[in-house]
C-alpha cells in the first residue's frame, strides 16, 4: 500500500479532444487495408479509366489533334454531362467491388473475435466507432471515385478556360455529390453486412449479393406487375437516376430523380438501423 | 458397451439421425430467414400482381361492363358524346391538361432580335455563346449576325472582318456569319466545336449601334434543337474593354397546354382508355387486365433468370457452405467429428439435411409462386390450361427447383470442404454458369444450369432485339429429353459428392483466429 | 514403460535406444502382451507439422490405464497430442492406436472414447440437456435411453438445475462441466480431457477428482492435461512431460524421478539432534549438501544414492539418534517440471 501511494501519480497532461479521439481508430485501419494485395490491385486497376479519360480530355481540347478522327468518336469524347456520367458508372463499379472486398475486414473481425467490449470500455461510443469505420471506407472509396473525377474536371477547366467552367460548374458539383451519395450507400451496405454476418468473407459475399439480388427483384416486380416503379428498389438504378438529374443527362424511363433520392434515403435509414441493432458489445442470451 | 454396428442399415440410420439434428437448425435458424425470403419473393410479387388485378377489375366493373364488339367499333375522330351514347357510362372518366415544356419560339424561325436603348458606340461587336445548343451538343452555329446602327436600316456588320473560335471546318469560318445569306445550307454558316464559343465583328470604325439580329441554326434549315441556347452580346470601342449590351432570354421554355379527357371502358377482360382531345377521340390504349399467356411467359422468365440463377444459387450457397465451412468458423465442427460415425456418413447426413430443407423451401416457393400466378385468372381459362398440361408444368417447375438444390447443394458442399472463402468459388461458378452457352458441348455438361434449363417446362421468353450472344449466354441449347437431363444432373452430383467424401475423410480441425 | 534416459534428452532427434527386442514391442503395440491387461494408448514415432511449425515430433508413448497427466508449458503440444488421439487431426508420420483401434476409424473409436476439448463454443440453440442428448442419439441409443444417460451424466457433474437453460448462458465453470458431462455420458473406456479442472470452484474440483479416481479404478484410461502441478501430483498415476513437441519423460512420478540422476534426491529429515546427524551424514560421500532447518529441528539432505542413504539413516537410528520423519522433498511433479522443463 505504501509503495502504491508513493510511486503512482495520475496522468495530468492534456487529453485528446472528444472529437479527435475517434481519429485513433482509423489510423491503423489504413495500413491494414492496403496491406491486402487484392485491395491494392483493385485500386490500381481503378485508375486505368481515369487515365484514359484524361487522354480524351486532352484530345478534345486540342482541335488540331481532332481533325483526323472519326466523327462519332469525337462526339463520344466531348466533355459534357454524358462524359462524366460514363466516368461515374465505371468508377462506381470498381467502388462496389472495393467496398465488398475491404469493408468487411474492418468490422467483422471485431465482432467475430469479441473485441467490441474492448472498444466500448474506453470512452468511445458506438456511433464514434461506426463513424470512424465509415470514414475509412468512404476515404478509401473516394480515392477511386470523386478525387480522380475532380482532377479530371480541373484538367478540363484548365484546358477549356473559364467560360467552360462558368457554363458547366454544375457538372463538377453534381459529380462530387453523386459520388458521395453512392459511397455512403456502399459503405453502409458493407458495414451492415459485416455487422450482421460476422465473418469477413461471407459479409463480402453478402454485400455483393445485396446489389445483385435487389436488381433481380426490381426486374421481377417490373415484369410481373407491368409497372415502371419496381426499379426504385434497386439502389444502383436509383442512384443512376439521381446522377442523370445532377449531370443534366436525359433520365431513364421510370421514377424520377426525386423519388429515387427518397428511395435511397430509405435504404440508408434501414442500413443504419441494422447497424445499430447489431453493433452491440453485449449479447443477451435468453 | 455397444459395439460398432457396421451394417449399411445401421449407417443409414446414423446418417438419418445426423440429418434430423441438422434439419431442425436448417429450418429454424435465424440466419436462415433470408433463404425463406429469397424463395418467397416471386410468390409475393405474383400475389401482389393478382391482388392488384382483382382490385382493378372490381374498380372497373362498378358501373357495369361494356360489350366488347361495341368497344371495338369506336373510330378515331368520333365525338365524345357519340361514344358516351353508344358505349354507355364509362367505368372511369377523368380529364386533365397535358402540359409539355416546349422551347419558346424566340423570334420567327430561329431568328432573334436584340435591341439596346439608347444606342451605344462600338467598333467591335462580340457574340459570346455559353450554351451552344438546346440539344446539348457542344457545337455552335450562327448563320448570320447582323448589327444595325441608329437608323436601323443598314447592316453594319455585313462583309466586315470577323473572327471567332476555331471553326468546325475551313469552309465554315466566321466570315460566313456576316456574308449576308443563309440559304447556302451548312456551308453558309459559322460553326465552332471548341470552347470558347465567340464570334467577333470589327465594324471598322466606331458607330452607334442599337439593334442586333442573330440568325440561328433553324433559320438556315437545321433542326430547332441546334439553335443557340444561351449567349450574350458585347460591344467595345477599343477592342480591350467590352460591355454587355444584350443577353438571350435564357432557356426560353413555355408550357404548351392541351386539354384532354380520358374515358375508360371495361368489358370484363380488356380495359380500353380513350383519349379525347378537343371533344373527339384522338387515340386509345388497350390493356388486358389479366392475360394468362403473358403471365405464364413472364413466370417462365422469372423462374429461369431470377429463381434458378439467383435465388437457388445464393440460397444453396448459404445453406450448404454453412454445413462444414461455417461450423469450422463457428468452432462447433469438432462435435460432429467426435461422434461415432464414419466421415462419409456424416457427409451424407448433412447433405441430406441441407437437401431436404432447401428442396422443401425452394420447391415450396416455386409452387407458391405458380399458384399465385394462376390464382387471379378466370377459372374457366385456368381449367383449360390445367387440362392442357398446366399440372405437368407445375410439377416440372417444382422438380426443377428440387433438382437445382440437388446440383447446387452438392457443389457448394464440396466447395465448403475445400475453401473457407465462398466469394471466389461463387463468382467463378456464376461466371461459369453464365457463360455455359458459349462453352464447348463437353464442358457444358459440367454446368448445372444446363440440365436445369431442360427441366423447365416453358422456355424463357426472349425479346427479338436481344443480341445473339446474350441470347446464347442466357439460354444455351439444352439437352432435349428430360430423363437425360435428370440422369446427367444426378451423375454430376454423385461425382461431386464422391469428391467431397474424399475431402471430408482427410479433413482436420484447425480453429484459427477469425481475421 | 521405458522412460527415455536423461542423457539422451539432448540428442532427442537421434533414434532412441530401446532395450526390449523388437518382437516384444510389436506385441505390445498390437495389445495383449500377457492377455489380461487391456492394451494402452500407443503412439509410435508420431510427428505432426503445421506447415513449417512443429506440432509434435517423433512421439512414442505407451500409456496404461489409470490417470495420466500431460504436463508441459503452453504450446508444447498437449492439445495436439489429444487431437491426434481422437482423430481430429491426422499425423504426418507414425501410427496411433487407442486400445488397438486407429483414430482413422471414428465409428469404432468414438464409442469408447470421450473427449472434453478446451474449445469453449457450444451450439447456440442447445440447452445443457439437449446438447448431451443430441450427441447420444448418434450412438444409436433410443431417445428414452439417451435422455436417461444424459441425465445421469449431468447429475454426476451437479448440473441438474441448469440443465434446461441454454449453454450459451452458462458461466465458464458450468460450460466446462457440461463439456465433461458430454464426454462421459456414453460411459467411454478412454477419457481424454483437456484441462478439465480449469475454471472449477474448489468443491466441484474435489468432486471431479473423485470421479477421475473412480474411473481409473475401473480400469479406464483417463488422460488429462493440466498446469496445476499440485493437483497433477495428487491425482495422477502416470505423468507425461512434454516440451517443444517432444516427450521429455513418461512414467510414474517416482520412476521418472529415479531416472533423473543429474539432480540429487532431496530428503527432509526431522530429528532431535540435527547437527549430530548432519556431521555423520557429511562423512558419507554420496551426500552432496545438507541444510539445517531454521527451527533447528530438521535437515534438508541432498544425496545421490538413495539406497545408501537409507542404510545410513538406519545405522544412525540404531545408534540412538532420534529420527522422527523422513520425507522425500522433490518427488513431485513440481520438481520434475523444474528439473526437466524449467531450465529450457
Amino acid at each position: 500500500m505504501s509503495v502504491y501511494k508513493r510511486g503512482y501519480r495520475r496522468y495530468s497532461g492534456p487529453l485528446t479532444g472528444r472529437w479527435a479521439r475517434f481519429l485513433v481508430l482509423p489510423r491503423y485501419a489504413w495500413r491494414r487495408l492496403y496491406q491486402q494485395r487484392l485491395v491494392l490491385l483493385l485500386t490500381v486497376l481503378a485508375f486505368i479509366w481515369p487515365l484514359l479519360c484524361a487522354g480524351f480530355i486532352y484530345l478534345t481540347n486540342h482541335a488540331e489533334l481532332l481533325q483526323g478522327l472519326d466523327r462519332d468518336f469525337r462526339e463520344f469524347i466531348q466533355v459534357d454531362g454524358r462524359f462524366f456520367s460514363i466516368f461515374m458508372y465505371v468508377q462506381a463499379g470498381f467502388a462496389v467491388f472495393l467496398a465488398a472486398l475491404a469493408g468487411p475486414g474492418l468490422i467483422a473481425p471485431d465482432l467475430a473475435n469479441n473485441a467490441l467490449p474492448l472498444y466500448f470500455s474506453r470512452p468511445l461510443t458506438r456511433w464514434t466507432y461506426a463513424l470512424a469505420r465509415l470514414t475509412v471506407l468512404v476515404g478509401m472509396l473516394s480515392i477511386v471515385t470523386w478525387i480522380p473525377g475532380l482532377i479530371l474536371f480541373g484538367l478540363q477547366v484548365g484546358l477549356a478556360g473559364g467560360s467552360w467552367f462558368r457554363a458547366n460548374w454544375t457538372l463538377g458539383a453534381g459529380m462530387v455529390a453523386g459520388f458521395l451519395m453512392w459511397l455512403l450507400v456502399l459503405s453502409l451496405v458493407a458495414m451492415a453486412s459485416s455487422a450482421y454476418v460476422r465473418w469477413r468473407v461471407v459479409a463480402a459475399a453478402v454485400s455483393l449479393a445485396f446489389f445483385f439480388i435487389l436488381s433481380g427483384v426490381a426486374e421481377m416486380i417490373d415484369n410481373v406487375l407491368r409497372v415502371r416503379w419496381g426499379h426504385i428498389i434497386d439502389p444502383a438504378w436509383a442512384v443512376n437516376q439521381v446522377w442523370r438529374a445532377l449531370l443534366g443527362v436525359a433520365p431513364i424511363e421510370g421514377p424520377g430523380a426525386a423519388a429515387s433520392a427518397w428511395a435511397l434515403a430509405a435504404i440508408v435509414l434501414l442500413l443504419v438501423v441494422v447497424i445499430e441493432r447489431k453493433l452491440r458489445p453485449v449479447e443477451v442470451v435468453s | 458397451m455397444r459395439a460398432a454396428n457396421r451394417s449399411f442399415s445401421a449407417r443409414a440410420r446414423q446418417a438419418w439421425t445426423i440429418a434430423r439434428t441438422e434439419l431442425r437448425r436448417a429450418f429454424l435458424a435465424k440466419r436462415g430467414l433470408w433463404v425463406y425470403a429469397l424463395a418467397l419473393l416471386p410468390a409475393i410479387v405474383f400475389f401482389g400482381h393478382g391482388v392488384d388485378a382483382k382490385w382493378r377489375t372490381d374498380r372497373l366493373s362498378r358501373h357495369g361492363l361494356t360489350d366488347p364488339v361495341v368497344m371495338n367499333s369506336v373510330q378515331k375522330g368520333e365525338a365524345i358524346e357519340a361514344v358516351r351514347a353508344r358505349l354507355g357510362k364509362p367505368a372511369e372518366e377523368r380529364g386533365g391538361t397535358r402540359v409539355r415544356r416546349v422551347r419558346k419560339r424566340g423570334g420567327d424561325n430561329g431568328t432573334t432580335t436584340h435591341v439596346t436603348e439608347p444606342a451605344v458606340d462600338a467598333r467591335f461587336v462580340r457574340l459570346n455563346i455559353s450554351r451552344p445548343t438546346y440539344s446539348g451538343e457542344t457545337v455552335a452555329r450562327i448563320y448570320e449576325f447582323e448589327v444595325y446602327g441608329a437608323d436601323g436600316r443598314q447592316n453594319l456588320a455585313l462583309g466586315r472582318p470577323a473572327t471567332g473560335g476555331p471553326p468546325c471546318s475551313p469552309d465554315r469560318g466566321p466570315e460566313k456569319a456576316v456574308n449576308g445569306s443563309v440559304a447556302g445550307g451548312k456551308a453558309d454558316s459559322w460553326c465552332a466545336e471548341n470552347w470558347p464559343f465567340f464570334l467577333q465583328v470589327d465594324l471598322g470604325a466606331v458607330h452607334p449601334v442599337k439593334r442586333f439580329v442573330v440568325k440561328h441554326a433553324s433559320a438556315g434549315g437545321e433542326s430547332p434543337e441546334s439553335d443557340t441556347r444561351d449567349f450574350n452580346i458585347q460591344v467595345s470601342s477599343d477592342g480591350k474593354t467590352y460591355t454587355t449590351v444584350a443577353t438571350s432570354s435564357g432557356a426560353g421554355f413555355v408550357d404548351e397546354r392541351t386539354d384532354y379527357r380520358v374515358l375508360v371502358y371495361f368489358d370484363g377482360r380488356r380495359e380500353v382508355r380513350f383519349t379525347c382531345v378537343d371533344g373527339k377521340v384522338d387515340s386509345w390504349i388497350t390493356d388486358h387486365v389479366l392475360n394468362l399467356e403473358q403471365d405464364r411467359m413472364i413466370f417462365a422468365g422469372i423462374f429461369q433468370f431470377f429463381y434458378l440463377r439467383l435465388a437457388i444459387f445464393f440460397g444453396c450457397l448459404g445453406m450448404f457452405m454453412y454445413l462444414f465451412s461455417g461450423e469450422m468458423s463457428n468452432r462447433t465442427l469438432h462435435y460432429w467429428f467426435l461422434a461415432p460415425a464414419r466421415r462419409d456418413v456424416l457427409l451424407a447426413g448433412k447433405y441430406a439435411a441441407g437437401l431436404i430443407a432447401s428442396a422443401a423451401i425452394f420447391g415450396g416457393g416455386a409452387l407458391l409462386a405458380f399458384t399465385a400466378m394462376i390464382w387471379p385468372h378466370d377459372p374457366v381459362e385456368v381449367q383449360a390450361y390445367w387440362n392442357a398440361g398446366g399440372m405437368a408444368h407445375a410439377f416440372w417447375y417444382v422438380a426443377a427447383a428440387a433438382f437445382g438444390c440437388i446440383g447446387y447443394g452438392s457443389v457448394f458442399l464440396a466447395v465448403g470442404l475445400y475453401v473457407r472463402n465462398p466469394i471466389i468459388p461463387a463468382a467463378v461458378l456464376l461466371a461459369w454458369e453464365g457463360a455455359a452457352g458459349i462453352l464447348p458441348h463437353v464442358l457444358q455438361k459440367i454446368s448445372i444450369l444446363y440440365y436445369l434449363q431442360s427441366l423447365c417446362p416453358v422456355p424463357a421468353p426472349m425479346d427479338d432485339d436481344v443480341p445473339t450472344l446474350v441470347r446464347l449466354l442466357a439460354a444455351p441449347a439444352a439437352p432435349a429429353s428430360r430423363p437425360a437431363a435428370i440422369v446427367g444432373l444426378l451423375l454430376l452430383s454423385a461425382v461431386v459428392l464422391w469428391i467431397a467424401s474424399r475431402a471430408v475423410r482427410r479433413m482436420e480441425i484447425s480453429y484459427g483466429a477469425e481475421t | 514403460m521405458t522412460p527415455p534416459k536423461p542423457s539422451e534428452r539432448a540428442a532427442a532427434s537421434e533414434p532412441r535406444e530401446r532395450s526390449e527386442p523388437a518382437e516384444r514391442r510389436t506385441s505390445e503395440r498390437i495389445g495383449g502382451s500377457g492377455g489380461a491387461k487391456p492394451p494402452g494408448v500407443i503412439f509410435d514415432e508420431v510427428s505432426k507439422f503445421y506447415g513449417e511449425v512443429l506440432g509434435v515430433n517423433r512421439v512414442t508413448l505407451n500409456i496404461p490405464p489409470g490417470i495420466t497427466s500431460l504436463v508441459g508449458p503452453n504450446g508444447s503440444g498437449k492439445t495436439t497430442l489429444m487431437n491426434l488421439m481422437t482423430g481430429l487431426i491426422h499425423p504426418d508420420n507414425g501410427q496411433i492406436l487407442m486400445r488397438g483401434i486407429s483414430p482413422r476409424d471414428p465409428e469404432a473409436l468414438m464409442r469408447i472414447t470421450g473427449y472434453a476439448t478446451q474449445y469453449d463454443t457450444a451450439p447456440r440453440w442447445a440447452t445443457g440437456f439437449t446438447f448431451i442428448t443430441t450427441g447420444l442419439l448418434l450412438f444409436g441409443y433410443g431417445r428414452a435411453e439417451a435422455e436417461e444417460k444424459a441425465w445421469k451424466a449431468l447429475e454426476r457433474l451437479s448440473l441438474t438445475e441448469a440443465a434446461n437453460r441454454k449453454v450459451a448462458g452458462y458461466s465458464k465453470g458450468m460450460r466446462q462441466r457440461v463439456r465433461l458431462a458430454q464426454a462421459i455420458a456414453h460411459d467411454p473406456e478412454l477419457l481424454v480431457l483437456d484441462e478439465p479442472l480449469y475454471g472449477l470452484d474448489p468443491l466441484v474440483r474435489a468432486e471431479t477428482i473423485a470421479l477421475f479416481r473412480a474411473w481409473a479404478s475401473e480400469g479406464k484410461h483417463v488422460i488429462l492435461s493440466s498446469h496445476v502441478l499440485q493437483e497433477v501430483d495428487l491425482i495422477s498415476d502416470q505423468v507425461v512431460l512434454i516440451a517443444n513437441g517432444m516427450i521429455i519423460a513418461e512414467g510414474t512420478i517416482r520412476t521418472v524421478r529415479d531416472e533423473i540422476q543429474e539432480h540429487p534426491s532431496q530428503y527432509l529429515v526431522r530429528c532431535g539432534d540435527p547437527s549430530g546427524v548432519a556431521s555423520i551424514l557429511f562423512s558419507e560421500d554420496h551426500v552432496t549438501e545438507i541444510r539445517l532447518n531454521d527451527d533447528r529441528m530438521g535437515l534438508l539432505v541432498m544425496t545421490r544414492d538413495r539406497e545408501q542413504f537409507a542404510r545410513v539413516l538406519g545405522r544412525i537410528a540404531l545408534d540412538g539418534h532420534r529420527i522422527e520423519t523422513v520425507v522425500p522433498a522433490d518427488e513431485n511433479v513440481d520438481a520434475l517440471y523444474e528439473y526437466l522443463i524449467g531450465g529450457e
